[in-house]
């Protein structure tokens, strides 16, 4: 069932509005609509464990709004439900965004809901803390920001420009559940300690998920974060800070073996502990190749229920480089990308559980391969490989533009590798998608 | 205001997605003189056709070889500044699926140009490299050599007669590539200027293996103001090899109304107008 607007997404909506009709005569008012319709067919080639369905459909409706007050202001609304026939717990209605942006000079401000988009990256961004996505199908991720509801301040320089943003309550990322096809399998039966002696006795193994939990006390789910960009001779530079909740939660099992029973209950706590970081980024271009690269350094801190190893700070950096040709062939564009993602931690290294989606990249490297007819058809090819765990995926996608914003969409996703790397863990996903999308 | 011709004479632009922006300007002119050769038509041809800026709203059509035809709306605005480097922005306005991408171009007369690309799907600007001459341009038949301002120092021009065109006469001129020319598609263009107005009408354009490979067409030739200067207001590009070929449609022209460089910016990318 869709779920209806929530209490929050009204009183954003009501702000919203009452700031825009005081600021705005009508006349210098210019209202433009606009809408996605998506649906998309998935088939998976093997059944799940769990009671995911071999097949999937979704339909996805997005209509938009944008208001431009003047020069000086803009405001834009995208709501965005989805509907998925085989798992209802992916259903959504949510603002997508929702903010009013107001000029002034060379000062500009942003209010509502809003995507943060710092860093240089494409597959992961490190230095960008914004960047929480709705991971319930991590195939699509990347089509799948969370937005954060916050104040954004920037201030644009000849040479510099400043942001400062704060998100009274931070909203993270969104993880598959329990029963999702993209929880990875854990053991059926565990051996728990019985007494001090050292005997031990083996139990059925059933696990829960607790509820998301959040910093306690002090900032809480405040979030505050300030960066610095600039371009000089041919570079284009930033610097940024950031305070609050990490993205992606740390899993934190609690064991509770009931010996008579015969079973061990395990509840999985989400923490969305804090976290301080510092990161940058660059961009250039060398002859036909565009670099860019960032890197945070990121310091979890007062969170006594991580463990010790969870609380070591650590650093995050990604480099790739990119090939655009236009005309190659048959009228055809070439895009090429490739990236290296790599995590280290100063006080030595450690192994992060491999399901631990914050550091389930620390050495990937991802590359993708398009070539496009602009306005008629394109091939993407995608590619990851992960050389800390053994896995990979693979995509190939062929799309097809039917009609002036129609475009018709086949996929084939290929994850592999050893069985207890992120992708191998997840072969019995393989699977083929067709989507339609229409965007007017 | 009208437009304001200048004396530049022969300038190159760095790279070739810098030359989109004369590509507006592409047409203009005023009764002169007859002309004593090829160059002397191509120097009044180009002598007329810059501006301080620029704003033009786009309707592009790309139709294939089966003539399926897709449609987009772009705005380009164009500048140059005092110190002659020239700056353009590009955003498309229109189907959904493209709306607020964004090309920003900034010339550089000691390296290479800055150039970001804005794909509102990622919400983030790229700066990227600039595309060779041969380029298409997002995937018209326009390669951003078609699209460069006419290199009069390094080409040589010859007269090659009149003609007759939609009932308009032309000068028809033959362009090659002199010695340093920038690399180049074609062995050889031969261009039809409209003798009153310095307007290009026609361009035949020879692939390097010599064989006739494309055709630009310029239509509906009208001065842009009352008194403003002539401009081509529908231009076609025909690829002759398999018929497929991109029509422009110039729905708005406005030209030296004093853009502001801080129009030329991320900050307008991002905001996708």
């Amino acid at each position: 069932m869709t779920r209806p607007l929530r209490t929050p997404i009204r009183r954003w909506l009501v702000a919203i509005a009452l700031a825009v009709a005081w600021a705005t005569p009508a006349a210098t008012q210019e209202l433009t609509f606009g809408a996605l319709v998506e649906s998309q067919f998935i088939a998976y080639l093997a059944p799940s464990r769990r009671f995911d369905p071999l097949g999937r459909a979704e339909l996805r409706f997005r209509p938009r709004l944008r208001l431009g007050i003047a020069a000086w202001g803009d405001l834009r609304i995208e709501l965005d439900t989805r509907a998925d026939a085989a798992r209802r717990d992916r259903d959504r209605t949510n603002l997508r965004e929702a903010h009013l942006e107001l000029a002034r000079g060379s000062i500009e401000v942003r209010l509502g809901r809003m995507f943060g988009t710092w860093g240089r990256a494409d597959a992961l961004a490190p230095a960008n803390p914004w960047d929480a996505r709705d991971y319930s199908d991590p195939l699509d991720a990347a089509e799948e920001p969370v937005p954060e509801d916050g104040v954004q301040l920037t201030w644009f320089g000849a040479a510099v420009s400043v942001e400062a943003v704060v998100v009274p309550r931070f909203r993270g990322s969104l993880l598959p559940g329990l029963d999702s096809r993209w929880w990875p399998d854990l053991p059926s039966i565990a051996t728990v300690p019985l007494d001090q002696a050292g005997n031990t006795v083996v139990l059925a193994t059933r696990y829960t998920m607790g509820p998301a939990s959040w910093p306690q006390g002090g900032q809480g789910r405040t979030a505050a974060g300030v960066r610095v960009t600039g371009s000089s001779g041919g570079w284009d530079l930033a610097v940024s800070a950031f305070d609050g909740p990490i993205d992606l939660p740390a899993y934190l099992p609690v064991a509770r073996p009931d010996v008579e029973r015969e079973v061990v209950e395990i509840r999985f706590d989400r923490l969305f502990y804090r976290i301080r970081s510092l990161g940058a980024d660059f961009a250039t271009v060398v002859g036909p190749v565009g670099l860019h690269g960032e890197a945070a350094w990121l310091v979890p801190y007062d969170e006594p229920r991580l463990a010790s190893d969870q609380r070591r700070s650590w650093i995050h950096w990604v480099v790739g480089g990119d090939l655009r040709r236009g005309g190659i062939w048959n009228g055809h564009d070439l895009f090429a990308l490739v990236e290296w993602s790599r995590e280290m931690w100063p006080s030595g290294a450690w192994e992060p559980f491999v399901f631990d989606l914050t550091h389930a990249f620390r050495n990937t490297l991802f590359a993708r391969l398009e070539l496009e007819r602009p306005g008629f058809s394109a091939i993407r090819l995608e590619a990851a490989i992960d050389a800390a765990g053994g896995g990979w995926f693979g995509r190939i996608r062929r799309e097809w533009v039917l009609g002036s914003g129609m475009r018709l969409d086949l996929a084939i996703d290929w994850p592999g590798g050893a069985t207890d790397s992120y992708f191998g863990a997840f072969v019995r996903n393989r699977r083929g998608h067709v989507r339609f999308i229409y965007t007017l | 205001m009208t437009a304001q011709s200048t004396t530049a004479g022969p300038r190159r632009l760095r790279s070739p997605l810098a030359s989109l922006a004369a590509f507006v300007t592409l047409t203009s002119g005023v009764p002169v003189q007859e002309p004593t050769s090829g160059l002397d038509v191509m120097q009044r041809y180009d002598a007329e056709q810059r501006t301080a800026d620029s704003e033009v709203t786009v309707d592009l059509t790309l139709f294939n070889a089966r003539g399926d035809a897709r449609e987009r709306r772009l705005v380009l605005r164009t500048k140059t500044r005092p110190d002659g480097r020239r700056l353009l922005l590009i955003q498309f306005l229109a189907p959904g699926d493209v709306e607020g991408t964004g090309f920003l171009q900034i010339e550089n007369h000691d390296r290479a140009d800055d150039l970001w690309l804005y794909l509102p799907a990622l919400r983030r600007v790229r700066r990227i490299a600039g595309s060779s001459r041969t380029d298409r341009f997002v995937g018209t038949h326009f390669t951003f050599e078609d699209l460069d301002p006419e290199d009069l120092a390094a080409h040589d021009y010859t007269l090659a007669g009149v003609d007759t065109l939609d009932g308009r006469s032309a000068w028809v001129v033959e362009a090659v590539g002199a010695n340093g020319a920038e690399e180049s598609a074609y062995s050889r263009r031969r261009l039809w200027i409209d003798q009153e107005r310095s307007v290009l009408l026609r361009a035949d354009l020879y692939a390097r293996e010599g064989g006739l490979t494309k055709r630009l067409r310029a239509e509906e030739v009208r001065q842009v103001a009352e008194s403003g200067p002539w401009r081509a207001h529908r231009v076609e590009m025909e690829d002759l090899i398999d018929g497929s070929r991109t029509v422009l449609k110039m729905n708005t022209y406005t030209l030296d109304q004093g853009l502001p460089d801080d129009l030329f910016t991320e900050r307008t990318l991002r905001r996708g107008r």
